[in-house]
């Protein structure tokens, strides 16, 4: 496999990843599947310039650029999609498992989905991908010290949420924490 | 330790820091009021945010890894760089970039002493926006018209000018492909997505606005648009298409 190829060798099996996490970017599947392909497309015609290192870190670097571009210019034109709505969302998560779990992670992704985009984006780059600090900053493309913060700021956000009893403290229990 | 940072805090609150740090910290939490709120705050704060964000995500939808498969065969067959939708070489592509910059610079200098047509911004944002999806992200969608219906009937019920149906294109060699609402500074959008082979998708967006607006050709970088108005609803066709087609759509949707 030489280095040219082995981009598109690889992409396959990284199709489900990129897939949630441009779900979780955009809110909606139509816009995660054109972000997908896009991002998919830029990867195999930009794949020579793929330097080694984690193939992972550079398609989400991909995927976040041409999101990022997106919103900054329909944020400017106050254009927007309108995605799925809250309703269908929580459609989903209640037919889960037990019903104060259920009403917990639909709380926990409603405040993680009203967080600014770029303390949004570094959440989810670290505690839901498990991606590294470095790795995330190289993606955001800004200083580690950045993303600490932007992280930090998320985190106390949504604390200041739970404490302002929009979680009711019963489902803050370790149990339901998993 | 005088100072100390909030990422110190929610290593704390995360216990993510060694015994020493960690006891220094609790000394400060017993008494700076403000660092004490802050670690309650980051201690709340730790929550199962990658089972929250996985509820509900579907699946993968089978069409795209159908197609991702069949773009990595190709680009696995080719020794060179490829290009999915460029057809010229990267070098033409740098010298027709760098006469579309000096025209941008040149037209940007003309249109600053023009004036601008009412709908400009919003029909940028539209062009803008069509501009995100390529023909490979649009051509394998199956026109769904009885989820077209449903959008339509919801949309119908913000505003009854909005049409009940999408055009039949297929005269110009459309076919009709998707249907979705957007919104532009909080007014619904309705956009309507054709799709013709060798061609970029073509959109035609509907928003309620009863102004008169002059019908209007504008030729962009890779699309061209034609504003008019509809009855009450300001449209606009936006396709890698010259102005008699976009005119001949514009009359077929309706003036």
């Amino acid at each position: 496999m030489t280095k040219n190829n082995s981009v598109a060798k690889q992409l396959p099996g990284f199709l489900e990843t990129l897939w949630r996490f441009a779900y979780r970017l955009t809110q909606s599947s139509e816009t995660a599947q054109e972000l997908t392909q896009k991002t998919c497309l830029r990867a195999l015609e930009y794949q020579a310039s793929f330097g080694g290192g984690s193939l992972k870190s550079w398609l989400f670097k991909i995927m976040h650029n041409l999101w990022r571009d997106e919103v900054r210019y329909n944020a400017r034109a106050g254009l927007k999609l309108v995605t799925e709505t809250n309703t269908s969302r929580v459609d989903h998560i209640a037919s889960t498992d037990n019903p104060e779990r259920q009403m917990l992670l639909q709380e926990v992704q409603r405040m993680i989905n009203q967080l600014p985009e770029a303390q949004r984006t570094a959440l989810l780059l670290t505690a839901v991908e498990g991606l590294t600090y470095k790795e995330t900053s190289d993606i955001l493309k800004v200083p580690v010290g950045t993303v600490m913060s932007r992280v930090a700021r998320a985190r106390e956000k949504i604390g200041q949420s739970v404490l302002q009893d929009k979680i009711s403290p019963d489902l803050q229990s370790p149990r339901y924490l998993s | 330790m005088t100072k100390i940072t909030d990422e110190q805090i929610r290593a704390w609150a995360d216990g993510e820091l060694s015994v020493e740090p960690s006891a220094a910290i609790d000394i400060l939490i017993l008494n700076d009021p403000e660092i004490a709120a802050k670690a309650a705050s980051f201690e709340a704060s730790k929550l199962p945010y990658k089972s929250a964000m996985e509820a509900d995500i579907p699946p993968v939808p089978d069409e795209l890894r159908d197609q991702l498969a069949q773009w990595s065969q190709i680009a696995e067959g080719s020794s060179r760089p490829i290009s999915f939708e460029r057809g010229a070489s990267h070098y033409w592509v740098s010298a027709v970039a760098a006469v579309m910059l000096l025209s941008v610079i040149l037209w940007a200098s003309i249109a600053f002493f023009k004036p601008h047509h009412p709908t400009r911004g919003w029909a940028e944002a539209i062009v803008s926006y069509q501009n995100f999806y390529v023909s490979e992200t649009v051509s394998h969608i199956t026109g769904d018209t009885a989820a077209a219906s449903l959008e339509l009937a919801s949309l119908q019920q913000l505003s009854t000018d909005f049409p009940s149906s999408a055009p039949d294109l297929t005269g110009q060699g459309y076919a009709y492909k998707r249907l979705q609402r957007l919104d532009f500074s909080n007014q619904p959008v309705l956009q309507m997505v054709f799709y013709k082979v060798g061609k970029r998708p073509l959109a035609i967006c509907l928003m309620p606005d009863d102004a008169k607006i002059q019908a209007q050709f504008t030729q962009h970088e890779l699309l061209n648009s034609y504003v008019w108005q509809s009855g009450k609803l300001r449209a606009i066709v936006v396709a890698e298409e010259d102005s008699a087609v976009l005119e001949g759509i514009a009359e077929l949707v309706g003036i």
